[in-house]
Parts: C-alpha cells; sequence; structure tokens
C-alpha cells in the first residue's frame, strides 16, 4: 500500500518533469513572463472529528487527559531539490466548557510518537508541550525527491484541580508548508 | 567494516569495556542525554488515570494538497521558484501566480485560501496562526477565496501581489494557505483544522534584486550524544535575501587513502537576513576517525559556496573516556600512596 502510494508520487513527479509548457504571457504589461510548471502538491491529511480526547473525574490535584489526534499524513511530490524541506507546525486554542474558566493553550502539549518515513528525507519531532503559539511539531530536512510523513500525535491537557465538570471544546490546527 | 583506529589506545568498542566501565557508560550517557535531550512532557507521566472515549482512530482520510503552477521564466532554473513564491518586486508593481489545490479525499471539501504572515526564527520558516496579517498580506489577494472542491479533483486559484508606490524596501515573508477544518463536533470536542501553505519571499526595492550571499565560517567534526560522527558547518546569510540551504559533504584522503560520500547536509534550514546558523552533517558510525579532508558544498537556489577543512572526529569518546577515568584513579590512587609512603619515611626520624 505504502509503495504503491510511494509509486504514484513519484509518477507525478516524474510527470512534472515531463510536461513543462509555456503559459500565456497573462500580464505581460505588468511583470515578467512565467512558465508552467506542472509538479506535484505538498498535501496534509483532510482531519477526521476528532472526537473526545478522554474523560477524568475533577480531582483536587489536577491531572492530565491524554488521546490520540488521528494521524496525520505530509505527503512532498513536489520533486523538490535534494536537501529542501518542510515544516509542520501545531497551535491550539483554549479549551472552553459550557460555563466557567477555560483551559489555556499553554497546559496543552503534543507528542508526535513515532513517525513512518517513506522516501529520503530526516524528520524531527519537536513534541511541543505549550501550545499557545505557532510552533513546530514535525519537520523534515535533507530531503532527495518525494517523500512522505506518516504520524499519530498525542494531545496532553493539563486539567487543574477544581476545574468545572462538562465538556470542554478547543482548536487544533495543523499547518505544513 | 572494521577499521583500526588511527594512533588511539583500545580500538574496542563497547563489547570489550568491562562490566564496571558499561556502568559508568551508562551513566555519562545517561546524565547527558537527560541534559541535552528535548524537554520530556511531565504529563505523560499521569496518562494511567485516563479512561479514554471515542479513541475512534480512522485511517487517513485523503489529503488536500497545494501547488505552485507558474514560475517566473527569469528564476525558472533555480530550484526555490519552482516551490515558492520568490521574487524582487519594485514599489508599485503588480504579479499574478496561480495555485493548484487539489483534493484526494472521498468527498467534496470546503477549501478557504487566503494569504497570512510568515517569519524565519531559528532556521525555520514559521506561518503565523490563522489570518495573522503583516505588510506583505495587506498587499496579496487570493481569487477565489474559498472553493468547493469535488473528490479527486482540483481547484486553481490566482494569487495577486500588488506592491504600493510607497511600500518600504526590504524582504518580507508569507504563506499562502488552503485550510479546511473538520465539522464542529456535536456536543463539544475538538475541531481540527489542517492547513497546506506555498510560501511567499517578497523582495521589495528599486533597481535589481539584492544579491543573496553567504559565507562558510568554520567546519568542525564531532560527535551526537550517541557517538555518531558529525561535520557541523556554521553558515553565516552575508546577503540581502532570506536563504533556503542545501548542500553535500565529500570526505576524501582519509585513513589508507579512503574516500567516503556524498553525505545529504542535514538542512531545510532557512537563513534569515544576516542570520548565523549551525548546519549538521551526520555520518555513519563505522566512518574512521580521521583525519579527513572535508569538502562541504552548501547551496540556496542556484548560489553555491564551498568549505575545504581537515577533520578528525574526535576518538568515539564514550567507550573509552571510562578507561582514561580508571586510569586517572589507578594513577592518582598509586602517587597518593607513594607520597604517604614518602612523607611517612620522612617524618619517623623527625618524630622519634
Amino acid at each position: 500500500m505504502k509503495s504503491m502510494r510511494m509509486g504514484a508520487l513519484l509518477l507525478a513527479g516524474a510527470a512534472g518533469v515531463l510536461t513543462l509548457g509555456l503559459a500565456g504571457p497573462a500580464s505581460a504589461a505588468e511583470t515578467s513572463a512565467t512558465v508552467t510548471v506542472t509538479g506535484g502538491a505538498l498535501s496534509i491529511t483532510v482531519p477526521a472529528s476528532a472526537g473526545n480526547l478522554g474523560t477524568r473525574e475533577n480531582s483536587v490535584l489536577g491531572g492530565t487527559i491524554s488521546g490520540p489526534l488521528g494521524e496525520v499524513q505530509v505527503s512532498d511530490a513536489r520533486a523538490a531539490a535534494a536537501g529542501s524541506g518542510w515544516v509542520a507546525t501545531v497551535i491550539s486554542t483554549a479549551f472552553t466548557p459550557p460555563s466557567g474558566p477555560t483551559i489555556g493553550a499553554a497546559e496543552v502539549g503534543y507528542t508526535a510518537g513515532a513517525i513512518t518515513k517513506v522516501g529520503t528525507a530526516t524528520f524531527t519531532a519537536n513534541n511541543p508541550t505549550n501550545l499557545t503559539g505557532v510552533v513546530a511539531a514535525v519537520t523534515a530536512t535533507g530531503i532527495t525527491g518525494d517523500n512522505s510523513a506518516t504520524w499519530d500525535p498525542t494531545i496532553n491537557v493539563f486539567v487543574a484541580g477544581g476545574m468545572a465538570a462538562g465538556v470542554y471544546s478547543g482548536t487544533i490546527t495543523q499547518s505544513v508548508s | 567494516m572494521r577499521v583500526p583506529l588511527s594512533g588511539q589506545a583500545c580500538g574496542g568498542g563497547a563489547d570489550r569495556v568491562p562490566r564496571f566501565a558499561r556502568g559508568v557508560l551508562a551513566a555519562a550517557v545517561a546524565a547527558f542525554t537527560v541534559a541535552v535531550g528535548a524537554p520530556v512532557s511531565v504529563s505523560t507521566a499521569a496518562q494511567v488515570a485516563i479512561a479514554p472515549v471515542a479513541t475512534g482512530r480512522a485511517e487517513p482520510a485523503g489529503s488536500i494538497g497545494v501547488q505552485l503552477l507558474d514560475v517566473p521564466l527569469t528564476a525558472y532554473d533555480d530550484p526555490r521558484a519552482r516551490l515558492y513564491i520568490i521574487d524582487h518586486l519594485h514599489p508599485g508593481t503588480t504579479i499574478h501566480r496561480r495555485i493548484e489545490i487539489s483534493n484526494t479525499t472521498a468527498s467534496n471539501q470546503h477549501i478557504v485560501i487566503y494569504p497570512a504572515a510568515a517569519a524565519i526564527s531559528q532556521g525555520a520558516f514559521v506561518g503565523a496562526a490563522a489570518h495573522t496579517p503583516n505588510e506583505l498580506t495587506t498587499w496579496t489577494s487570493v481569487l477565489p477565496g474559498a472553493s468547493n472542491v469535488p473528490s479527486g479533483g482540483h481547484a486553481i486559484a490566482t494569487v495577486t501581489i500588488a506592491v504600493p508606490r510607497d511600500a518600504p524596501g526590504g524582504e518580507q515573508y508569507g504563506v499562502v494557505w488552503a485550510e479546511t477544518r473538520s465539522p464542529p463536533p456535536t456536543g463539544g470536542g475538538i475541531t481540527q483544522v489542517s492547513r497546506v501553505g506555498i510560501r511567499l519571499y517578497l523582495s521589495i526595492g528599486p533597481g535589481g534584486a539584492p544579491a543573496s550571499n553567504f559565507t562558510i565560517n568554520s567546519l568542525t567534526g564531532g560527535r551526537s550524544p550517541d557517538g555518531q560522527p558529525v561535520v557541523v558547518a556554521n553558515v553565516h546569510n552575508s546577503g540581502g535575501r532570506a536563504l533556503d540551504m542545501s548542500g553535500t559533504m565529500q570526505l576524501s584522503a582519509g585513513p589508507g587513502g579512503l574516500s567516503a560520500g556524498p553525505f545529504a547536509a542535514n538542512l531545510g534550514t532557512t537563513l534569515a537576513i544576516g542570520a548565523t546558523e549551525p548546519i549538521t552533517i551526520m555520518l555513519d558510525k563505522q566512518i574512521p576517525d580521521g583525519p579527513w579532508h572535508a569538502l562541504v558544498t552548501l547551496r540556496s537556489g542556484l548560489l553555491e559556496r564551498s568549505a575545504r577543512a581537515t577533520i578528525t572526529f574526535p576518538t568515539t569518546g564514550t567507550p573509552q573516556s571510562p578507561y582514561l577515568i580508571i586510569a586517572g584513579l589507578v594513577i592518582l590512587l598509586l602517587a597518593g600512596i607513594v607520597a604517604a609512603l614518602f612523607v611517612r619515611r620522612h617524618r619517623k626520624p623527625a618524630g622519634f
């Protein structure tokens, strides 16, 4: 399955090299002419509904709720020059209950876990423990040609003691460029 | 492959280290990784008390992708210009670039396309959260701004960057994002957003583009905490544009005339203007210590620089250090005994 997918990636890359065509100088008055490149795309998995991370009873000392966010795959079929890379980042909002104080994004951590790799690249997991700002989650460096990385992140939310009971809602954004 | 280490005592690996020394070795390595490694999430220790609910772990649900379709003819040979929107523009000019958004999921996807700010920090190009603006994004528009892309289909959007006449000079960064989000969970929970983007590197100013340049300041050989030989190149961006570094290293004139490589430089590092960052090249543990003649060639787009140096990797330090420590302790002990005997013998006549 994986090798077939990679085969498709390679095919797309090869097609990219072959099908170079001149595009019309659409805006010649304003800028220089452009060339159309039909290479492959950089892509990221569309999120499934993550649903519920987990449930824990309210306690005096507090504790952590951990759960899977759902598998993430980044595929890079851009036939990039050797040595280029991509950066996958993550950020979270605060988690808000129907009523009562929120759990700040500083209490939310992201663990990438094992990264399944296809192609030639070095993938590094950063495992941030504070998702208040945009922070690198997985970085690909030293790429040679098409590659893909698949991982199954775990979200860890520290719930302080005495928080209100209820379902807390938040948004987690994963980006790659 | 087993190659004798040059000129050093005890050429064996860990298998020849005595049991006591292995203990010391393990302790030393453990202490080192704790000190150097990434901070360990404290929260993971508390996982035991959690009762997961609805851990419906689905297969990857397909992807959304973006790719740049138009590359300026003048920059066609530049491999970076095929991946990113990279240009130098005079104030008052407008450019258009088409991008293709693809949907490989089994269903229609509502994809929102918009520009947002980005910055280069610590060698990584990182897009800002959500729709965070900067000057560049206020000049950038994407049409259409949203598209319902059918399963297996694609849509084409046009990115227009209109630089105002009074735009300040310098380089600015951004990302054109394609974004999807999971439907809001019923009864609350996590909403997930996935974004994939094309980077913008836009230089503004009169005349030609500011020259790109970089220098390789130093090349040093070392070892990673787990004993892997590593070459670190210190690279300084001395030009007027951000750089995306790539490159290789070749080793030659090694022990017995050996050659090795090329080894890929471990980069993907984006170097901000004026910044200096280390770039590492990891080598196989079986590579002999040297000395080697190292030739590192780094490039960003069409710009290429090389540096040469004679490098010797530190001897596989960890297995040998226990020997050194033990030898040192024994010498100290012997010296102490000799000194004590000497003092005692010396004092006896004085005392009596």
